[in-house]
């Protein structure tokens, strides 16, 4: 072990660590702004109560629906910013936190994933699948 | 309505920062842990569960890759290693659809735990339920065969 070495380390993994941090912070920042300005007009309520008969099979508020959707089409950071002005519970974080982890950012991770040969729709179709399937017994078993 | 937009701006400020601090938290200690023995030894230990749902040691490499860095990196060295022949393609779909349920399953959790999120449930859930999808998939192309 050397110091010099692990400072080194240390140095690279901070410039690396600011480099990606400004490039999500650069759309968690507005994302976050516009739907907590949204959530303020109580337009989110208004979406929220379209997919709420959904929503609720799975624990989640029909709010929780444009988390959803954000985290889908874009990735964690952008749901999180969607999710954070909503004030959930514990459980209903976890919950979003489990869809989520699996199945985020479909587009980009579907095309890369598809390059190595795998059928771009099994891979959606088992991440959707899986993810609510967690998400539902995950709201049953959580008491 | 009004709206405080002073509110809005801290609130967008303060998760921010929180976001930033734990990816450079973890860049730093990616950074050491792969010029570390231990990178070595995760991978060898990592490489017996993966084996037996059918994931052969070459392509736990890049599963272990894909767990922890993410799917860009993880898909890299996937990539990589089918373009070499190194895996079959069974190796290569049942890879596909592991790390597509499961990766960078260290960073998703923080940055969940962060806002508040049960980790453990996170964490835990996400691998065992990887691990037996890959297993029934695995078993239905065995069958196929």
């Amino acid at each position: 072990m050397n110091i010099h070495k692990i400072l080194n380390e240390i140095r690279s993994g901070f410039k690396k660590g600011v480099a990606i941090s400004l490039k999500i912070v650069a759309y968690t920042f507005p994302l976050y702004i516009l739907v907590d300005i949204l959530n303020q007009l109580g337009i989110i309520a208004k979406v929220g109560k379209l997919f709420s008969p959904f929503m609720r099979l799975i624990g989640l508020p029909g709010n929780a629906s444009i988390v959803l959707i954000s985290g889908f089409l874009l990735n964690l950071y952008a749901a999180i910013a969607a999710m954070v002005p909503l004030n959930l519970t514990v459980k209903q974080i976890t919950i979003i936190g489990l869809i989520l982890g699996i199945s985020h950012n479909l587009f980009i991770e579907t095309a890369v994933l598809s390059r190595v040969g795998a059928k771009g729709y099994i891979i959606v179709l088992t991440r959707l699948l899986t993810a609510f399937f967690a998400g539902g017994m995950l709201n049953l078993l959580w008491r | 309505m009004a709206i405080n937009f002073l509110h809005v701006l801290g609130g967008a400020l303060y998760l921010s920062l929180k976001l930033s601090a734990i990816i450079i938290l973890l860049t730093i200690a990616y950074e050491i842990y792969e010029n570390s023995k231990l990178y070595e030894t995760i991978k060898q230990l990592a490489g017996k569960p993966l084996k037996k749902i059918g994931i052969s040691s070459n392509a736990s490499v890049t599963m272990i890759a894909g767990l922890l860095l993410g799917i860009a990196y993880g898909s890299a060295v996937l990539i990589k290693d089918s373009m070499e022949n190194k895996m079959s393609y069974t190796d290569i779909i049942l890879s596909a659809i592991f790390l597509s349920i499961c990766h960078a399953i260290i960073e998703d959790t923080l940055i969940f735990v962060a806002i508040g999120a049960n980790g453990v449930i996170l964490f835990g859930s996400r691998v065992a339920l990887a691990l037996t999808i890959v297993a029934i998939l695995n078993k239905i192309l065995q069958n196929r065969r």
